[in-house]
């Protein structure tokens, strides 16, 4: 029986195994967690400080184990603030393939790899870093630059150098001293105690490169290519990929940008200035790669290879990387780089629809905020770009709103009509067709519906050109000529036939026409005589009184049966206290508003599911990974709202699942910082009071207590269109004690259950 | 006769205004509290004549009251106070022997919740406004018979509610009152004292007196 059992459950392994780098990149999902959730996400953040701190050694100076006490105890609640930031992943298949990249380079040493856990951020920045605990975080934007497995290794080895000699908290505890300005540093400017901390972090830096580079030489790994790890870093902010951005990308036949809509040369690709350096925690990268250099030439290490783990699950989890980046891009409202980065990957997979769609999604993006004249909070300053994408930021940047929908509209179009089931394209091109019609379109026939005999591009002028003619005419006459010349400019008409062959189609003509006779009707509202105007303002008054007076005696009433609420937090800030943030107390209160939320709930007869950090047992992966998303999401939404745009969702798919799951559209998202202050009028009404004495202990109290405030915000998401349907943002001059918590929350579960 | 009407009236009066509330939220959600309040005056100039003249006195009165939350910043209730005076001197009248006066007062109370966050009805800070009927009578030591008398009762004050453990009220406040016989009443302003007994009068002044500034305390249950 073990005969057969042991070569079945290889197979299943084999099963398990395969799915880990055979991603469809077609139809690319999201990564996600899975497996049990770790016991660094698990374990409370007083609980790890006080097991940091038993680790102090007493014999240390009071100074030192101070020192480290503050540091321990932020530490422990700023790493658990990492690893629920929704940007942390376990069991992921990247970070799997990384966990045995680091097998592999500590295969020497078992005790050490016990020690350290190494998770992959979901980020797109060029980094990594190391905790005081063991844990190591490696961003995506890291893995999607590196070119070899051995240079994975030889980042991995430098943050467990960072890890093993104790340096994070070692450079707390000195930044400490140098800050309050302890023996040596007793002296030093506040220039001089800046550059003494960038220097204490370069040693560190460099201890780092080179203790992990001896750690690195002791595994199997080649030196081989360990140079080009410098290189990565030193261009960390370029596209992974340098390819010229081809006009004909976002073309078709009858959309032809203009030539003056593309530079001629791009701005050439320059070594970053390094004249900052002084001030950096780092030292410059041509000095690291100078010493490390140094170190291996001549030392590639007869028998190592560059692959331990294997070629193939590196290019797999640098795909999957690269992929996942197109995403974050997105996430973060770098369209242009969302852009040009899925550009890249298309040459590789041409006619991915991953990929189809985040060009389609960044064009969405970037006509959104254009059309609601917020494109500056997006668009990059092509002038600063180096390198191919440039063409992207500089084509953006000449596209004026109603070009830049029309293109996103042809092109998001044309997808649907390739991927007609899927419902994100639908919807997107349904949006931007709306808001071409009903923004931009000044006219019915801006569109031509029929294709030119020919198609001119770069001329002058599409108007009459009868020399005969011209000559005949006044001055004034040429003026206007040449002004209606300009104004039919192929420059400013190209978009006149970007949309024939889609007028062509049944449902674009019905769509657009739907919406230019919505147009037309709200505009052709016959003129009102003053009567009417002053009855139709009398109305509007009166609706709007009586809508007042249903929110004073029913609140919002939006009759909602359930909500899910994401990672309600509690803060708790003493600002008379030199550090103000009092983690030990935020974690406790942040345990009971669990309680307290899900018991107003039940007394609105509001059903409440709750996706908060201290919520997940470890067996609840499935709930993080919802958690992480939607943390996401309502990080984008926010940008968006800040920006007053309305987007449509971009990720439907995903929400769509959501609401399945969850049976509820609505998403809460709350919080509450409850912070004390010092009066500044204590003094003086204890002056005034011995002169009112019997007023006296009363003036002492009032100096005694501190100032109370809290902060309490609620806002719920209609998942399924992005907006927020409750907002509730307060100010509340008193102590955020469980009776007005209570009370607040009721309120607002209340207005969300209560029927109109 | 008149206090059992009277009873029906206010209870009639809070469940009309319980009828149209049902939108209300109240404390998570709980509307009806009931409250056992002190009422006291520190008087440093025995201003109200219980003790001999010139030494200081602490005035208490006992209130036991039901509030009903009508939405986020009103609310309406119904209160019931017993005081009764020492038996000490003639309240600084003269020819007057010594007397005590007993009270019971049926009033019906409307708090108004400052609009400001945190304050929902029944927590936070209120202003309070309040009518009722003072149903008292003065005994002379010595004497078995009683002289019964009523009052009018207008009041206003300020106070906060804090609540404890999700049911418990926790409250403190001040009160202004003026109180003013129910028949005649120009007796508590001056010289012109005609009633029927100078021991009605004194007593009526007394309890003016008595009544015109108190500070409150008192703890409270939300029922549901």
């Amino acid at each position: 029986m073990k005969k057969i059992y042991q070569p079945l459950s290889l197979f299943l392994i084999s099963l398990m195994m395969f799915p880990v780098f055979a991603q469809d990149l077609g139809n690319y999902q999201p990564l996600k967690s899975s497996g049990q959730i770790p016991a660094d996400f698990l374990q409370r953040s007083s609980e790890k400080y006080e097991q940091d701190k038993s680790s102090i050694n007493r014999k240390e100076k009071a100074f030192d184990k101070r020192a480290q006490r503050q540091f321990y105890l932020e530490n422990s609640f700023r790493v658990r603030e990492l690893l629920y930031s929704g940007k942390i992943l376990f069991n992921d298949p990247v970070g799997v393939y990384v966990n045995k990249v680091a097998d592999q380079l500590l295969r020497h040493d078992p005790e050490k790899r016990r020690q350290v856990r190494i998770y992959v951020v979901r980020s797109s920045a060029v980094n990594a870093f190391a905790t005081s605990s063991g844990m190591i975080f490696i961003n995506l934007g890291l893995i999607s630059q590196l070119e070899t497995e051995s240079q994975l290794a030889f980042v991995l080895a430098h943050e467990f150098t960072h890890y093993f000699n104790k340096h994070v908290v070692n450079r707390y505890v000195e930044n400490e001293k140098i800050s309050t300005g302890r023996k040596v540093y007793q002296s030093l400017s506040v220039e001089e105690k800046m550059l003494t901390r960038s220097n204490y972090s370069k040693e560190l830096e460099t201890e780092a490169d080179l203790h992990g580079l001896e750690l690195f030489l002791k595994s199997d790994y080649s030196t081989a290519r360990l140079k080009g790890v410098f290189d990565v870093l030193q261009y960390s902010y370029l596209p992974f990929d340098d390819i010229v951005f081809e006009k004909s990308f976002l073309e078709t036949k009858h959309l032809q940008f203009p030539s003056s809509y593309f530079l001629e040369k791009v701005k050439p690709i320059v070594p970053p200035d390094e004249e900052d350096e002084k001030k950096s925690t780092h030292p410059s990268i041509d000095k690291r790669r100078a010493y490390v250099l140094d170190k291996i030439t001549g030392n590639v290490g007869s028998g190592k290879q560059t692959y331990l783990v294997s070629e193939e699950q590196f290019v797999n989890a640098r795909k999957t990387a690269r992929y996942e980046i197109a995403s974050l891009y997105l996430a973060n409202r770098q369209y242009e780089r969302a852009m040009y980065h899925a550009y890249l990957l298309l040459k590789e997979n041409p006619a991915n629809p991953y990929l189809e769609k985040v060009v389609a999604k960044s064009l969405y993006g970037l006509a959104r905020y254009a059309s609601n004249d917020a494109i500056d909070k997006v668009h990059g300053d092509y002038k600063e770009v180096e390198g191919q994408s440039q063409q992207v930021y500089y084509l953006i940047s000449k596209l004026k709103p109603k070009e830049l929908t029309t293109v996103a509209l042809k092109y998001t179009w044309d997808l649907k009509k390739k991927y007609p089931a899927d419902n994100e394209l639908v919807n997107l091109s349904d949006s931007l067709l709306r808001s071409l019609v009903m923004k931009h379109c000044e006219n019915r026939l801006d569109f031509s519906t029929k294709a030119p005999a020919e198609l001119r591009r770069d001329e002058v002028t599409l108007a009459s050109t009868d020399t005969t003619a011209t000559q005949r005419m006044n001055k004034y006459a040429k003026i206007d000529q040449a002004q209606v010349s300009e104004k039919l400019s192929w420059e400013n008409h190209f978009t006149r036939y970007a949309l024939v062959e889609n007028f062509q189609e049944k449902e674009f003509a019905a769509a657009f026409d739907r919406y230019w006779q919505e147009k037309e009707a709200a505009g052709s509202k016959p003129k009102e005589t003053k009567k009417q105007e002053r009855v139709r303002l009398r109305h509007q008054k009166q609706l709007k009184a009586k809508e007042a007076k249903r929110l004073k005696k029913k609140g919002a009433a939006l009759g909602i049966d359930k909500i899910v609420m994401v990672n309600p937090w509690f803060s708790r800030v003493d600002q008379r206290k030199k550090k103000p943030v009092q983690y030990i107390a935020s974690e406790s209160a942040e345990i009971a508003l669990s309680d307290q939320i899900l018991q107003n709930a039940r007394m609105a007869k509001l059903e409440i599911e709750l996706l908060g950090d201290y919520s997940f047992r470890s067996n609840d992966a499935e709930k993080f990974n919802d958690y992480a998303f939607l943390k996401g999401w309502i990080s984008e939404r926010l940008k968006h709202l800040d920006a007053d745009v309305s987007m449509s969702g971009l990720d439907a798919a995903q929400t769509q699942a959501l609401v399945g799951k969850y049976g509820t559209r609505y998403f809460c998202w709350s919080g509450l910082v409850d912070v004390r202050e010092r009066k500044k009028d204590a003094g003086t009404v204890v002056l005034y009071s011995l002169l009112v004495y019997p007023m006296l202990p009363y003036a002492i109290y009032y100096a005694a207590t501190p100032k109370y405030s809290t902060y309490y915000y609620s806002l719920v998401f209609d998942i399924t269109t992005g907006k927020p349907v409750f907002t509730d943002f307060q100010f509340i001059d008193r102590k955020g004690s469980r009776d007005v918590l209570n009370s607040t929350m009721y309120n607002t579960f209340y207005q969300l259950k209560k029927k109109k | 006769m008149f206090m059992k009407n009277n009873i029906q009236f206010l209870v009639f009066t809070l469940l009309l205004a319980g009828s149209t509330a049902v939108a209300q939220p109240g404390y998570q959600g709980r509307k009806l509290s009931v409250q056992a309040n002190l009422l006291f005056l520190p008087a440093l100039t025995n201003a109200s004549y219980s003790r001999e003249p010139g030494s200081s006195t602490f005035n208490t009165t006992g209130e036991a009251s039901a509030d009903y939350v009508l939405n986020k910043r009103n609310s309406l209730g119904l209160s019931f106070r017993r005081s009764r005076t020492s038996n000490i001197n003639s309240y600084g009248a003269e020819g007057i022997s010594a007397a005590k006066v007993f009270t019971n007062s049926l009033e019906l109370q409307y708090r108004i919740y400052k609009k400001k966050n945190g304050n929902i009805a029944p927590l936070g800070k209120y202003f309070q406004c309040g009518a009722g009927m003072l149903f008292s009578q003065v005994q002379e030591a010595g004497s078995v018979s009683v002289i019964p008398f009523r009052m009018y009762a207008f009041r206003m004050g300020r106070g906060r509610n804090r609540i404890i453990a999700d049911r418990l009220i926790l409250y403190h406040g001040w009160e202004l009152s003026h109180v003013m016989p129910a028949s005649g009443g120009e007796g508590l302003w001056g010289a012109t004292r005609y009633y029927k007994d100078d021991a009605q009068t004194m007593a009526q002044y007394r309890l003016w007196r008595h009544s015109l500034l108190n500070f409150k305390i008192g703890l409270g249950f939300l029922a549901y």
